[in-house]
Parts: C-alpha cells; structure tokens; sequence
C-alpha cells in the first residue's frame, strides 16, 4: 500500500480511538462539556495531525495516547464505572485501539517510508476533508438536551460526510493528477475535450443555483418560517 | 496565479459547506430532519464543486516529475 493510504487509515483509526475513548463518554457522561473540555478533547486531534504528517514512534506510541490523559484526569467520571459498566463499550475502545496501533505499525514499516515522500498538501488536504465535516456534525450533538436518536443520526451523518469528501472525492478527482504525470496530462486531455454545456442547460442551473442558495440564505438569515396551524397552535 | 484564485475559491466553497454540516446536524439534533437533510444536500454539493476547483487548481499547475 503507498503512504497516502497508510496515512489515511492512521487517521481514521486514530479519530475512532479518540471518539470512542473521548467523545462518546463526554456526550453521554454529565456535566455537559464546557469549552475547557473542548479544547482537552481537541488536544489528541492535533497531535494525531502532527504525528500523520511526521510519523515518528515517539509521536504514535507515546505522545497520542498521552495526549488523551489531560481530559481523563480533569474528568475521572470519563472512564469510569458509569461508562464501562457494561463489557461492550470496552471492547470497542479496545478494538479501536489495537486497530491504530496496526496502522501505526503499517504507517512506520520501512516500504512506506523509503519511497517518495508523502505529498503532504494532499494529505493535509484529505485530513481536513475528514476531519471538518465530522467535527461539524458533532458539536451539535454533544448537548446536553440532544435526545440520543438524534445525537446518533448526528454521528451517522458526520462520517459519512467524512468519508464522501476525504474517501471518494479526493483520491479520485484530486489525487491522480497530483501524483502522477500521466494522470494529469490525461485529466487535462479530458477537460479540454469536454464540449461546453448548452446554453440552455447552463442557464438552468444557474438558475437553479441561485434560487436553492438564495432560500438557504433566507432560512439561515431570518430563521425558519412560523408554525403553522397543523403544528399546534401558536405559544405566548 | 489562476491556480492560487481557484485554490481560494475552493477554500471559501469548502468553508461554507461546513458552515451547511454544522447547521444540518443543528437542525437534525432539533427534529427537523427535513431542513437537516436539505442542508446536508446542499453541504454535500459545495463540497463537492469545492473539490472541482481544487482539481482544476492542480490541473493548471504543471504535474509533478514521476
């Protein structure tokens, strides 16, 4: 496998890790979490991005793992008996665990490190094409008052937003005219082929465009329209 | 030049389509799933027209040596 997957893979086991060791535990456990939590939630994030852009051991094996502690010790009741009651939710963190540690092992093999070095644009690229996504579908979730229906539907959609940008678009529309030389000429090739859309299709969409993110702005910017009588009737 | 507007433009597309994540996963924790989904839609196309312009940003750069 070349670097770019191996990176990948590190990452995506290293958030599951820390979702699952972190972020379920801070969405579930009360007090709801402040922003100090937020930002010791945050910390293993960044390092994890620093240990895929420069895979180290002492960055893979001791500083990530580490990094999860600060929030542990300022919240104990985060791995405590009210989270691990059941045998479930150990066995996750754990398989998560030794998940990443395979990938970091796979990340720091000699055969991934000696060829070309990593791209590091793409791969900062495709980090934060899966990490943005996810952390936008999270942070609303993580309240207090968010049924758990909801706050899963939440999680569902935020990785698969995750995997949509940073699995699919970007290994296979970004990716090969960046690596390769003959993938770019051959993409170039196709772009310049490509006939210009018909003006009346162009015209379409533009309309389209324009109406779908002028009533995105109106219901983001004036809020959403009253309740109507179906709904109940109105509240003082 | 042309690259670094493109790169720009696919920047300020990928931050908006966040903006939608977020606001979808706000609506979808408050039961409108309709508006979340809708969002999530909307989201899903900016970021894919984001990654577009980001292409065509490598493709007007000469490819790297293989």
């Amino acid at each position: 496998m070349p670097p770019a997957p191996r990176a990948l893979a590190l990452f995506i086991t290293g958030m599951l890790f820390t979702a699952l060791f972190l972020g379920v535990p801070l969405a579930h456990e009360p007090p709801r979490p402040g922003a100090r939590d937020l930002v010791l939630a945050l910390v293993p994030t960044i390092v994890l991005m620093i240990a895929v852009a420069r895979p180290h051991p002492a960055l893979l094996y001791g500083l990530f793992p580490l990094s999860h502690l600060p929030l542990v010790l300022m919240r104990p009741e985060l791995a405590g008996p009210g989270i691990y009651r059941n045998a479930w939710p150990m066995l996750a963190v754990a398989g998560a665990g030794a998940a990443y540690i395979v990938s970091a092992a796979r990340r720091l093999s000699p055969k991934a490190l000696e060829p070309a070095p990593s791209p590091r644009p793409l791969v900062l690229l495709t980090a934060l094409a899966a990490l943005a996504p996810l952390i936008a579908f999270i942070i609303p979730a993580l309240g207090r008052d968010v049924e758990p229906q909801n706050a899963a539907l939440a999680a569902i959609l935020g990785p698969t937003a995750s995997w949509y940008a940073a699995g699919r678009l970007v290994p296979r529309l970004i990716a090969p005219p960046y690596l390769s030389a003959t993938a770019h000429r051959e993409a170039w090739t196709e772009l310049t082929d490509r006939p210009p859309p018909k003006r009346r299709t162009f015209i379409i969409v533009a309309v389209l465009a324009t109406l779908a993110l002028a009533a995105a702005a109106v219901w983001n910017v004036w809020g959403p329209p009253p309740p109507t009588l179906s709904q109940g009737p109105l509240q003082p | 030049m042309k690259a670094l507007l493109l790169l720009v433009l696919a920047t300020a597309l990928f931050a908006a389509c966040i903006f939608f994540y977020y606001r979808s996963g706000e609506l979808l924790t408050l039961k409108d799933y309709l508006a979340g989904v809708l969002h999530l839609v909307v989201g899903l196309s900016l970021t894919r027209a984001g990654v577009e312009l980001a292409r065509l940003a490598v493709l007007s750069r000469p490819p790297r040596p293989s």
